[in-house]
């Protein structure tokens, strides 16, 4: 192994591209752990910070004027010299006696110059440090340490497969576990290295205490070698090589660390035994550190280091290229698609819920954009399979459309049949449902809205995952939290596309919206799902007729 | 007219290809969607942060006599013994308790919340000055200001998308042998070029007009279309410069010597739009970071583009470019 390590290390970092890997490394890294901000070390871990009464006021420099605070109306005379006066300003005061501000916030100068009135305060506002462990500079250390490995990852393997030297290292006298294991601890003590040089500089600078995080580096970098290899152990160039690691590596560790915050309320021991995460936040310096804790975190790596080394080991002797499943595809395309209709849709509602319902645009903007998002997506899909709707209406899909369009327009606009949901669901879930049978007051994003949902659900991601998928999907974009309201619409419309064309959907999905318009009501909930279930048995008729009449033999 | 369709149609021919290679690179497409998405999700979640931490009514008190006042102005006030203790803990975020004969509020998360509260405790302690706070507005503050640095920057992130697709999509079909094979049709030189420019322009402006409208139905943005407009001439302007760097490099200098020009040139042409912007806003590249800096773009910039990204297509129809 070490024989191995050796040869990795002399092959990349050998003369000039090891010097050049060196010092960019030394570059970013040192930076890094020197650099000292002016707010750092301040009330960290928890600790509460108070700010002392008085001392705000020290903020104020009576001999630079330009500095003062700003005010509109009249100043009073108390305050003469401690305020400018500004009619443009934001901050005004609307009486004297009580002196009384009309503001939308307070700076700290403008307090400070409030503090010197005579009377006695009666009224003091003090800021604490929020009780939240917050990520030390190491954090930064072992992401940057393990982001400097891209390349050399990309070269360790799936360098060795293009240029075809896997095999002979493989008919080497060495076993795989070795040969794996070689390359892992080449690259872990080569960023363990260079981040504990980091970590040496913010010890030394006093950008951060030494503590337990020195021994979370190299257990992260360790872990995300491993795991780096293991995602690259099938590649066989350098450009997918070194994409792998950089995309999914960074979510996984994430999320991993997410997690293994989440347990750390229960038990610090247990979150520290989480695959990557834990040692992250051993790492960050955000982990409680308790004996347990830290003989958790390293019993976690060395299980987790060895499993992914064994895995990927073993998968060394395959050399089929790993490719991607057009049905997965489908879905993930159709995944994307549906995130952006989220937020675009259901998102603008998130100002209402942060305290300012003005700030939410009207559903149309929101419809617009939506549908477009689904059109561009679409067209995406099409242009990647070179698969394209076919614009002929036939007379079977036009009278199905309508048939089906119909039977759902007696069902009235679609709505939510929520028995109880949180406040916030209901108001991000209400726009999301306005889009099944958007307003004909806006025609453009009406159309816009119906043609994305038409053109992705029904023929981009049927086509390629099935419409049964496409359905499920537009299920989740209209109504992800009350589903079966829409599921029945849903699989209507989607066999609707799948039988008769998506033109056929998309003629049903506008006569409902034309019949919404004309019943702004919707039905009680079980007529209304009598009448979707009728317009599903209507498209199920559709298609399978067929054509013609029977002839007798 | 019929020399016009005569040329029309190979040009269509030849621009659907190379937006349909375009589109089957999973790096492009995501490229493309990165601006949008990223923006979109930062805003829902920052948004969503402040709605579950800024906007809390709970305030803990120490004393049973300011629950009423509090409670009147919408707060769920709760007595406690020591407020102080669970402010620190973080059990809450805002707290009000007793200390040497006035009142502390204390707080760990600055909020409107907490100016409401601040207000209602000067109302009631009758302290020496009151705080009166305004009702939100739709679009309060300088917003405009920052919708417009929002929407520049997705422009420049396009635009610089523009540069590394142009001399990208020239550097890999000379190396592929694609653009010898091109060149050997019966086809004016200039076509190829053509093509190429148009291409970029019909895939990066919707996805810059989509990823604005996404922006835009959660914070809307102010001169939109404006902005659209300047974010495409400034995307097919770096398009432009991209082509024209890899076609003026030799086959031998590969692909980052000319990238690396090219994106030195497009990110100095929209800092002289930053930096003067009364000279920039007649420019397609420059409008971009003059509008940033505040100075609209004038309307001359579309045909300026248009003009820029020919006469590349007549330099390129003079080259071997092989």
């Amino acid at each position: 192994m070490l024989a191995v390590a050796h040869y990795e290390m002399r092959s990349h970092m050998a003369g000039r591209q090891g010097l050049r890997f060196a010092a960019l490394a030394l570059s970013l890294l040192l930076p890094l752990g020197l650099l000292r901000l002016p707010f750092s070390n301040v009330g960290r871990n928890g600790k509460a910070v108070p700010l002392a009464p008085g001392a705000v006021s020290n903020s104020i420099d009576p001999i630079a004027p330009a500095n003062l605070p700003v005010v509109s109306g009249i100043v009073p005379p108390q305050l003469v010299g401690k305020l400018l006066h500004d009619a443009n300003s934001r901050v005004e005061i609307v009486s004297q006696s009580p002196l009384r501000l009309r503001a939308e916030s307070v700076p700290d100068d403008l307090r400070a110059a409030l503090e010197t009135l005579p009377e006695r305060a009666r009224v003091e506002v003090r800021r604490f440090r929020a009780a939240l462990r917050l990520p030390g500079r190491s954090l930064f250390i072992a992401i940057l340490a393990v982001s400097l490995l891209t390349g050399p990852l990309a070269e360790a393997l799936p360098g060795e497969r293009s240029r075809r030297t896997l095999e002979v290292l493989l008919s080497a006298g060495i076993s795989r576990a070795e040969l794996i294991g070689g390359k892992w601890l080449a690259w872990t003590i080569s960023a363990t290295l260079t981040a504990w040089l980091a970590a040496a500089g913010s010890c030394y600078n006093n950008v951060q205490a030494p503590g337990w995080w020195l021994a979370g580096l190299p257990l992260f970098i360790a872990s995300a070698v491993a795991f780096g290899l293991w995602l690259v152990r099938l590649v066989d160039d350098l450009v997918g090589g070194a994409a792998a690691p950089m995309r999914v590596l960074p979510v996984v560790a994430g999320v991993l660390g997410l997690l293994a915050q989440s347990l750390q309320p229960l038990s610090p021991a247990l979150a520290a035994m989480v695959p990557l995460g834990g040692p992250l936040l051993l790492a960050a310096d955000i982990l409680v550190v308790t004996p347990s804790a830290v003989v958790s975190a390293v019993l976690g790596t060395i299980v987790f280091v060895t499993a992914v080394l064994a895995l990927t080991a073993r998968d060394l002797d395959r050399f089929d290229i790993v490719t991607g499943i057009k049905r997965h595809g489908a879905i993930g395309l159709g995944a994307v698609a549906l995130l952006l209709w989220w937020l675009t849709v259901a998102g603008p509602a998130v100002w209402s819920l942060a305290g300012n319902a003005k700030a939410v645009s009207p559903i149309a903007s929101s419809l617009l954009a939506g549908g477009l998002v689904l059109l561009g997506c679409a067209a995406i899909a099409c242009a990647r399979e070179g698969v394209w709707p076919w614009p002929h209406v036939t007379r079977r899909a036009l009278i199905g459309g309508l048939l089906v369009g119909v039977l759902l327009a007696a069902a009235g606009p679609f709505s939510l049949r929520f028995t109880s949901a949180p406040h916030w669901a209901e108001a991000l879930s209400a726009r999301l449902a306005a889009s099944a049978t958007p307003s004909l007051d806006a025609p453009v994003a009406a159309l816009a809205c119906l043609a994305g949902q038409a053109w992705l659900f029904r023929f981009g991601v049927a086509g390629r995952a099935g419409w049964l998928v496409g359905a499920l999907l537009w299920t989740l974009a209209i109504a992800p939290l009350d589903p079966f309201a829409a599921l029945p619409a849903a699989l209507a419309l989607g066999l609707l596309g799948a039988g008769a064309g998506v033109q056929s959907a998309l003629i049903a999905q506008a006569v409902w919206t034309a019949g919404a318009a004309l019943m702004p009501a919707p039905l009680a909930a079980a007529p209304a799902l009598a009448f979707q279930t009728l317009a599903l048995t209507a498209a199920l008729a559709v298609v399978t007729s067929k054509a013609g009449v029977p002839r007798r033999q | 007219m019929g020399h016009f369709q005569q040329a029309a149609k190979p040009l269509a021919a030849l621009t659907l290809a190379v937006i349909l290679r375009l589109l089957r690179e999973g790096l492009v497409v995501r490229a493309l969607a990165w601006p949008g998405l990223l923006a979109s999700l930062a805003l829902v979640v920052t948004a969503g942060a402040y709605a579950v931490w800024g906007t809390t009514p709970t305030i803990a008190v120490g004393s049973e006599e300011l629950l009423a006042p509090l409670r009147a102005r919408g707060f769920d006030a709760r007595l406690v013994e020591q407020p102080e203790a669970m402010l620190r803990e973080g059990l809450v975020i805002q707290a009000i308790w007793r200390e040497e004969g006035r009142w502390v509020l204390g707080y760990s998360w600055s909020s409107r919340a907490t100016l409401e509260a601040e207000a209602a405790l000067r109302d009631y302690a009758a302290d020496r000055w009151r705080l009166e706070i305004p009702p939100l507005a739709a679009r309060p503050g300088d917003i405009n200001r920052q919708t417009a640095l929002m929407a520049g920057v997705i422009g420049l992130l396009l635009t610089l998308y523009g540069v590394v697709m142009g001399a990208g999509v020239l550097y890999r079909d000379r190396s592929s042998g694609t653009l010898e094979a091109e060149l050997a049709l019966p086809l004016p030189n200039w076509m190829h070029a053509g093509a190429r420019l148009l291409a970029l322009l019909l895939v990066l402006g919707p996805a810059l007009v989509v990823s604005l409208l996404i922006v835009n139905a959660l914070l809307a943005i102010d001169e939109i279309g404006l902005w659209m407009l300047t974010g495409t001439c400034a995307a097919v302007g770096g398009g432009a410069i991209g082509f024209l760097m890899m076609a003026r490099a030799q086959a031998t200098h590969g692909f980052s010597g000319p990238l690396s020009r090219a994106l030195t040139l497009t990110m100095a042409a929209m800092a002289l739009g930053w930096w003067w912007p009364l000279l920039g806003c007649w420019l397609p590249l420059a409008s971009l970071g003059s509008f940033m800096a505040g100075t609209a773009p004038s309307a001359v910039i579309a045909p300026l583009a248009l003009m820029a990204a020919a006469l590349v297509t007549i330099d390129f129809s003079r080259r071997e470019c092989l």
